[in-house]
């Protein structure tokens, strides 16, 4: 896929994206993420029970130790990422993609249809929207990685909206919008053709950043114990603390695990985003 | 009824600026025949651009009104509408501005045929888009096509915004600037290049530039309206305005035009302004506006009233009190016509 740099910069005379050391990195990791949350629970055995070791530290049998159920850590970490990045992959493109309509609308259309959307998304900013979604996820029982993720994003959409709402602004003042107006080419090919492509860039960092906010906001729900029992990395975390695990140094691991899995996770996220942007748009590197 | 294709009738535009109208136009009147070339000429900021893209539809005439074929272009409806917006065409200035980054050139030259129904099914696309780049000296088309606008030069890149707006068949082109920015060597065969289209098409051309021996050249059996502040001070057959240039305006600027090497008998001697500075927008001089730099000021005249467009001789119309004054005193004996009781705008 080709993607156009981020908006204004000043295209370099052939079309090749260097890719920096920082994205470069950050894929890998996601990627390797990726293939463990999915490939490894067909290669790690299941955990199992076992009420004669419970809360081991690492050792050759347990690598990571065991929780105190006695199940294995690492299979445990290893069974509790897909869900993680699933959610995060529907709650990013699910948020972008609702900021993208209404940002885009807004701006393209103005005058009371933008009044109308940005008065809505004002609204929407003032409330506090972690504690409404708290009482929300308790009160309707969340019991799909869907239905959760459709809930992240109905909250999280309006600072993403106001982003690219600017960004059509700025656009939509270009000389080839303009030629298109002259054109007569219609809002359809103007919005898809001459607005959207152009924030590709802007739009895939914003739907990584709004993935790193799901996790966040998935993690903050299970540990409160809002969720329902599944196999994932903030549910792991929430009943290891629970647990008092953090009281005693042979049961740490079994917190220790899935928060450092949700950090890698986050970190490589946090490095795509910040690593593209600087790819897209060369201006954000620092001069070595 | 007139066979003009656009016609302006004192069309005036002002803008809210901190709160205060600055008008950047009065009182413009232009009209432009089918085919017929008229260059618009003066400093940045003398409202040349803004006349362009108020007659390109881009921006709304704030008094006075454009018409298109006789009609007001603010009440098009429909199918009338439709004819106009297509039949109007602006080329940029700026080659690396004004075509969008993401798309190749086959998209950028699609769009509006499909759009418009102007080609009948894709075999018929591809002949058209390529006769588009063929008429603007665009080859070889098959491998432009596929080309993104990066990958061509400036001067590529503004025959291929040519080609664009030719695609829908426009009766009209406003180039702002449209060389501009384009190197000195490509600007020529451009300029033949549109010249040429005219002749083929009939199409009428403003052409907008600050370069007034461009204009002549560009221009040369067409019209040269010269601007400043925002009034048309001078127009004229184009050869006409570079031999006998009547509004002191036009002389300065034809005096500090760099020499051309090849007929330096027209040139005038250099002039001396009363003042360099052009005045601002916000602080428009009374009277006609070049007054405080006119090294012809006579106090009580110049300051006073603003000096309508008046036609001298055929096609030849200045809008200045003295010289309009001085050519009457030396036609007619003096004293028997006056300027304010004679002649109509």
């Amino acid at each position: 896929m080709t993607i156009a740099p981020l908006l204004a910069t000043p295209r370099p005379k052939r079309f090749k994206l260097s890719i920096t050391p920082t994205a470069l990195i950050g894929t890998v990791l996601f990627t390797l993420l990726v293939l463990v949350s999915f490939i490894g629970p067909l290669v790690v055995a299941a955990p199992q029970l076992d009420a004669l070791s419970v809360s081991q530290p690492p050792s050759s049998h347990h690598i990571l130790g065991t929780d105190y159920q006695g199940r294995d850590n690492l299979a445990l970490a290893v069974r509790g990422g897909s869900d993680m990045i699933v959610l995060a992959v529907i709650a990013g493109t699910l948020t972008t993609l609702i900021a993208v309509l209404f940002g885009s609308s807004s701006a393209y259309f103005g005058g009371r249809v933008d009044a109308l959307l940005m008065r809505a998304t004002d609204l929407w900013l003032t409330i506090p929207r972690f504690i409404l979604l708290v009482v929300i996820a308790s009160t309707w029982r969340v019991e799909s990685t869907v239905s959760l993720a459709a809930l992240i994003s109905v909250f999280s959409w309006p600072v993403l909206a106001r982003q690219i709402r600017a960004n059509v602004l700025s656009l939509k003042e270009r000389e080839y919008v303009e030629a298109a107006r002259l054109l007569d080419l219609g809002p359809v090919h103007m919005l898809f053709r001459e607005l959207l492509p152009n924030m590709a860039p802007f739009i895939v960092v914003s739907t990584i950043q709004s993935m790193t906010q799901a996790i966040y906001q998935q993690v903050g729900l299970a540990f409160l114990g809002i969720l329902p029992l599944k196999d994932n990395w903030g549910l792991l975390f929430s009943v290891a603390y629970g647990q008092n695990a953090i009281y005693f140094a042979d049961a740490a691991w079994s917190v220790l695990t899935p928060i450092a899995s949700i950090c890698l996770l986050q970190l490589s996220l946090v490095m795509m985003a910040r690593g593209y942007e600087e790819t897209f748009n060369p201006r954000l590197r620092s001069s070595r | 009824m007139s066979d003009s294709l656009i016609r302006l009738e004192h069309v005036g535009k002002s803008f809210v600026q901190k709160g205060r109208h600055v008008s950047a136009i009065e009182d413009v009147n232009l009209e432009i025949r089918p085919g017929e070339i008229v260059s618009l000429v003066g400093e940045s900021g003398c409202g040349k651009t803004t006349t362009g893209r108020m007659i390109a539809g881009l921006l709304a005439p704030s008094s006075g009104r454009i018409l298109y074929s006789d009609a007001d272009i603010s009440t098009l409806q429909g199918a009338e509408r439709r004819a106009y917006r297509l039949g109007v065409q602006l080329v940029h200035q700026d080659p690396y501005a004004s075509l969008n980054p993401t798309q190749r050139v086959r998209q950028i030259l699609a769009a509006p045929l499909t759009r418009h129904r102007l080609v009948r099914g894709r075999d018929d696309l591809e002949v058209r888009m390529r006769e588009l780049l063929h008429s603007v000296d665009l080859t070889p088309a098959d491998e432009v096509l596929g080309k993104f606008p990066h990958q061509l030069s400036g001067g590529q890149r503004q025959r291929l915004s040519i080609a664009r707006a030719l695609s829908v068949r426009p009766s009209f082109l406003v180039a702002d600037e449209a060389v501009s920015m384009v190197d000195v060597s490509i600007r020529i065969s451009i300029l033949n290049t549109l010249r040429r289209l005219r002749d083929e098409y009939g199409l009428a051309i403003l052409f907008i530039t600050h370069d007034l021996a461009l204009a002549r050249h560009f221009a040369s059996n067409g019209r040269v309206g010269v601007m400043y502040l925002g009034r048309l001070v001078e127009f004229a057959d184009a050869d006409e305005l570079v031999r006998n240039p009547q509004h002191p305006y036009t002389q300065a600027l034809l005096a500090a035009s760099p020499p051309d090497p090849l007929s330096e008998r027209h040139r005038p001697p250099p002039m001396k302004l009363r003042q360099d500075d052009i005045p601002s927008l916000l602080a428009r001089p009374s009277g006609c506006p070049f007054h405080p730099r006119c090294p012809e000021f006579q106090e009580g005249i110049c300051d006073t009233a603003v000096p309508p467009l008046v036609p001298l001789t055929p096609g030849h119309a200045v809008a200045c009190t003295v010289r309009t004054q001085a050519y009457l005193d030396s036609v007619t004996p003096s004293g028997l016509l006056r300027l304010d009781s004679q002649i109509m705008p």
